[in-house]
Order: structure tokens, then C-alpha cells, then sequence
């Protein structure tokens, strides 16, 4: 599959990251990485993808302070939000978002993005 | 200023430690982990090191503090929290809340020492972390081994910045006991704990041990650890314990439950005291030890520790002691039962702690002190494990009878072989005897210490599942042998045995 949508991808472990990376350029996306939720914040300012995945527990910035910042910026701009996490927080995400319990299949992930960007 | 006064504008005293979640290891560290100091846990893949060290996380957090838990290449973050949730310590909700697991690998891997330093700066600000937890820290110093005496001192620096932050900072690593000679960490470190194991048979043991702990006394030596769902439980060595004089010395009498006993021990056994109950198997030493519990006061609490019979076997016995108990027999009696099987000494030691600590027993029976050194695979410490716990239940004014087993049915006596005759205050001497074909029991006082007690060899039986002792015996000698000889009597004939 081949597209023109772009996914900004925040996770600090980087092997989850990276992962997730490879199988969505492997499915035609373009991809975006940042590690942290302050570089996830200047990335999707920067280049306003088509869907942020982001976990939440990060490095300096949380995924759901980087999600209230984008909404207060960027209003009804703001890119969908997919949360992933180990922890089950989608009392606190859902206002943002959806939610990916971690771990889940790439099946799983593909499907929720799809359903998403109605590609 | 005279050498050793603190100044004035310093504080002099150390800022109160961070508890592990577990009395055994706050015991054994004399309150925990110490507060803004860097802290070593070491020990080899398996020994708990995670797992202690999510659990002083979480007690943490708990305590309401700013956890950072860091990771690099120890375990992904899903199976650190699948495996977490399997322990009662863990808390979901105060994931996020304070207690933060943050990956540090994209910094290691794509930056160098430098901005890994840095990268860990900006986390324990930005988090407000009052406690930091690196796991693995060995796996962080390796990375940067090649990179001269930087990477090589990395800990220092780490815990330099670290400590103007007052960040109380956890590194774990999978060091061997070697390594504590050679690499500077240990230097550096303010306490270093290792959790190691060994292998005896088929048995593994893990265990806990302080190596280093800066400004504190600590307990000494190894001290058995369990990893259960309740995460990791220390058991204080038993030996390690302070020893403490004993200082309650009681004229109080206290009976054992069968008044014909209490008369042979002029009125009963001392308050606080430890009486020995020594004899073969059958002579009555576990149904002497509930006719002792059932004779405590209704206001305190009894326990038998018990590792063969279990808790509705002693129960049944007790009823048949006095199957119309009145008032004043009403006492509560708790039992401790665990398996003889792969016991743990210092566990029992512990349990019986607790139960003396919060339950106000004042009367214990332990059957059999024998489970303990069947059970250790350092025999040789048994001894002392047991001084030691006579003298611990001793401080809390609790009276004890200790249960051993003599390896005879009938023959000759030798308290030469009980260890513990000397530590104890009374001895009690359980025998079977072989009269005219039938066995007999008898029982004597051996010992009682600071009191006049019977020297008669008396008989003795088990009547409707309760003791009943009778006179001594008469016209016969060497019962302790187990093969008594008639004594020379007016009629002529000498021996039983002919």
C-alpha cells in the first residue's frame, strides 16, 4: 500500500518506537520518530501529521501534556491521537483520543490506524 | 571548632531512610535504603534486584514521593509492568501518578555519556523526582567502558550531580562479589546491598545481604529472602538480632495444666522462662505442650508452633483435655503451622515475632525444635539460632516450652545430646520404660532453675486423651535406662529383667 499520509510515532522506548516505525513505512506511510513528548510536541507543531501514536509515560513531557498542548494550540487542527500504553489510562486519554493497550499485534495496530484515516 | 562537633549550620542528623515495603529488610538495614545517598543493589540475573527494587518504588510513591524509574536494556516496559502487577505492592494508580518507568535507550544508544548525563538531569528535574531507580546501571556503564575515565567514573558523576538535586538515587547491576574490590562504584556508593543464592541438593535459597551501608549500624551477614506475590520478604537472621540481658526476672508461677506437674515444680514454671520438654516418640511432649496452652489467662493469647500435626489435629487433642472447659480456661490459642518440609528457621522465627509483637502471647510451645535443624543446611548454626530465640522471647516476657524429640524409645537417657539443656530454665524429661512386658511412661524433673523441685521418677499416662501422673515409681532402679532392675527387697529376688 502506498500513501501520502504521514505518522508521527513518540515513544520513549525505542525499540517499541522503532518497530512500529519499519512496519508503517513497510505499509507505505511516510513516518515520523521522536522519543520524548518535547521533541513528539515540536515534531507534530512542525509537520502536523495525519495521526500522532504516542505513548503516555515519557522523558520531560507525558503523552497527555503533549496532547493538551497540541489541542490548546492547534484547536480543531489537531491530529488524531492513538495512546499506547502498558498501563491502563483511558480514563485520562480518552478526552485526547483512542487507546492501544500494550501490548498489541501490528494486525490490531494497522486496523485502528485504517479505521482512523479511512484509508 | 573541637574535632568531631558538627557545625552549626549543618545538619546532624541523616534525613530519614526510604523504607523497602518489607519489616524483614528494614530491619535487616535498620530502616531502609538511605535518603538522598546513592545506593548499589548487585547480584546475579534472578536474585530479586527488579523486584526489590520496584517495591521500594512503590513504597515510595505510595508514601506520596516522585519516582523515576529508569530502564536501558534490562526488560521492555510491558513485560516490567506485567510482571509488577503480579505483585500485591504494585499500584496502578500510581503509575503516572508518581511513579514514572521512563526508557533511557534512545539517549545511550544515539547520544554518548554526555548527553546521557544530561538526559538524566532533565528527567529527575522536570519529574521532581525524589527517588531515581537506573536498571540496569551495569548494563549504562558498559556502553560507555570504551569511553576512558569518564565512563569509567560515570557513577561518581552521576551521583555528584545527582546529589545537588537531593535525589535519592538506586543503581542496580549484576555484579559478582569480585567486583566490589575493583570497580570504583563501590567507593563511591553510600550503601550496596546484595541478594545472591545458593544451591544445597536440590534447593536453591536466595538470600539478602548488606555489605555497605554509610553512617548506620546494619544486621551482619546473610539473611534468607523469599520472592512471593507479595514481592520480596526478608528474614532477619535470627543470630544477628541484638542480644539483649535478660532483664525480666518474674517469681510468678504459672501452671502447666496438670496440677500433679505444677506440685513436682513446687507451684508451676516462672513467668518468662523456657522449659525443655525432652523424651521419645509417644510420651506425651505435644499433649503436655496443649495442657500448657490451655492453662493461660483468658486475656492473653497462647501459640503452639507446630510442624507435624496440624491446626484441626491440635485442636481435637485440646478438646479432649477438657471437654467442659470452664471459664478460666477460656483462653485464645492461635497455631502456627507450617510444613517441617523445606522449612525456614528465620521465617518461623519471624512469624513467631510478629505473633509476640502484635498479638500479646504470652505462652508459646514449639514442637519440635528438632524441624529446625532437620530443615537447615548449616546445622551447625541451629544452636544459636535457638539461644537466640529463647532470648528474644525472653524480651517479651513470653513463657516457652521447646519440644525436642529423643532419638530412643527405650534405653538410656543422655541429655548430653539435647545443645539447648543449658539455656533453658527447666527441663522435663518424658521416658518410656519396659515393666513386667507393657511399656511404662514416666516422667521427672531434670532441671528447674532458682527453685526446689520433685527428684522423684514418677509414673505417668494418658488418660482419655489427657495426662495424669501418679507416684514415683517404687521397689525398682535405673528406670532411665529403660530397662529398670527390681530393687533388693526383704523377699530376696533382685531383677525385673531375670
Amino acid at each position: 500500500m502506498s500513501n501520502d499520509m504521514q505518522i508521527l510515532i513518540v515513544d520513549d522506548e525505542d525499540s517499541i518506537a522503532d518497530m512500529i516505525a519499519d512496519a508503517l513505512r513497510d505499509e507505505g506511510y511516510t513516518v515520523l520518530v521522536a522519543y520524548d513528548g518535547r521533541r513528539g510536541l515540536e515534531l507534530a507543531r512542525s509537520y502536523q501529521p495525519s495521526l500522532i501514536l504516542s505513548d503516555v509515560m515519557m522523558p520531560f513531557m507525558d503523552g497527555l501534556k503533549m496532547a493538551e498542548l497540541l489541542q490548546h494550540e492547534l484547536g480543531a487542527e489537531t491530529p488524531p491521537l492513538v495512546f499506547m500504553s502498558a498501563v491502563d489510562c483511558r480514563n485520562q486519554t480518552q478526552a485526547y483520543g483512542s487507546f492501544l493497550f500494550k501490548p498489541f499485534t501490528l494486525e490490531t495496530l494497522f486496523a485502528t490506524i485504517e479505521t482512523i484515516l479511512q484509508v | 571548632m573541637p574535632q568531631g562537633e558538627t557545625p552549626a549550620h549543618l545538619p546532624s542528623d541523616l534525613p530519614p531512610a526510604f523504607a523497602t515495603g518489607d519489616q524483614g529488610a528494614d530491619l535487616v538495614m535498620n530502616g531502609g535504603l538511605p535518603s538522598q545517598a546513592t545506593s548499589l543493589i548487585i547480584g546475579p540475573p534472578g536474585a530479586g534486584k527488579t523486584v526489590l527494587a520496584l517495591q521500594i518504588g512503590f513504597a515510595a510513591a505510595q508514601a506520596g514521593r516522585n519516582v523515576v524509574y529508569l530502564t536501558n536494556i534490562s526488560e521492555s516496559h510491558i513485560r516490567m509492568l506485567q510482571h509488577a502487577r503480579n505483585f500485591s505492592f504494585f499500584n496502578e494508580s500510581l503509575i503516572r501518578q508518581n511513579f514514572n518507568l521512563i526508557s533511557i535507550n534512545s539517549s545511550v544508544q544515539q547520544q554518548g555519556i554526555d548527553a546521557t548525563l544530561n538526559f538524566i538531569m532533565d528527567v529527575a528535574r522536570s519529574a521532581k523526582a525524589d527517588m531515581l531507580i537506573i536498571d540496569s546501571y551495569l548494563g549504562l556503564k558498559q556502553l560507555f567502558q570504551s569511553q576512558g575515565p569518564q565512563g569509567r567514573n560515570l557513577m561518581f558523576t552521576l551521583s555528584s550531580r545527582l546529589s545537588m538535586l537531593a535525589v535519592t538515587t538506586i543503581l542496580l547491576g549484576e555484579y559478582r562479589y569480585d567486583d566490589i574490590h575493583i570497580e570504583p562504584e563501590f567507593a563511591v556508593a553510600d550503601a550496596i546491598v546484595e541478594l545472591s543464592y545458593s544451591i544445597y541438593g536440590l534447593k536453591r535459597s536466595r538470600y539478602l545481604s548488606v555489605i555497605k551501608l554509610r553512617g548506620k549500624a546494619f544486621l551482619e551477614g546473610l539473611h534468607r529472602l523469599i520472592i512471593s506475590d507479595q514481592g520480596i520478604t526478608v528474614y532477619p537472621r535470627q543470630e544477628s538480632l541484638p542480644l539483649q540481658p535478660k532483664t525480666f526476672v518474674s517469681t510468678e508461677r504459672l501452671s502447666l495444666g496438670i496440677p500433679q506437674l505444677d506440685a513436682m515444680l513446687s507451684g508451676g514454671v516462672f513467668a518468662g522462662s523456657t522449659t525443655l520438654i525432652a523424651g521419645g516418640a509417644g510420651t506425651g511432649k505435644t499433649l503436655l505442650g496443649l495442657h500448657f496452652l490451655q492453662a493461660g489467662r483468658p486475656d492473653e493469647v497462647s501459640l503452639m508452633v507446630s510442624f507435624q500435626e496440624s491446626e484441626a489435629q491440635l485442636r481435637q487433642r485440646g478438646a479432649e483435655i477438657d471437654r467442659d472447659p470452664g471459664p478460666h480456661l477460656a483462653n485464645p490459642i492461635e497455631v502456627l503451622h507450617l510444613s517441617a518440609v523445606e522449612l525456614i528457621p528465620d521465617q518461623v522465627a519471624w512469624l513467631i515475632r510478629q505473633k509476640v509483637v502484635h498479638h500479646n502471647v504470652r505462652r508459646i510451645v514449639i514442637d519440635t525444635i528438632d524441624d529446625f535443624e532437620k530443615s537447615s543446611q548449616y546445622k551447625e548454626r541451629i544452636n544459636d539460632f535457638i539461644v537466640a530465640l529463647i532470648a528474644m522471647l525472653g524480651q517479651h516476657k513470653v513463657t516457652t516450652l521447646l519440644i525436642r524429640e529423643m532419638p530412643f524409645m527405650v534405653g538410656h537417657a543422655s541429655l548430653q545430646s539435647i545443645n539447648q539443656w543449658f539455656a533453658t530454665d527447666t527441663i522435663i524429661f518424658m521416658h518410656h520404660v519396659e515393666l513386667n512386658s507393657r511399656l511404662q511412661r514416666s516422667i521427672t524433673v531434670v532441671k528447674q532453675r532458682g527453685s526446689n523441685h520433685d527428684q522423684a521418677l514418677r509414673q505417668m499416662d494418658i488418660l482419655d486423651g489427657a495426662i495424669t501422673i501418679g507416684e514415683p515409681f517404687s521397689n525398682v532402679s535405673h528406670i532411665l535406662t529403660g530397662l529398670p532392675a527390681l530393687s533388693r527387697i526383704d523377699s530376696g529376688k533382685e531383677s525385673a529383667r531375670e
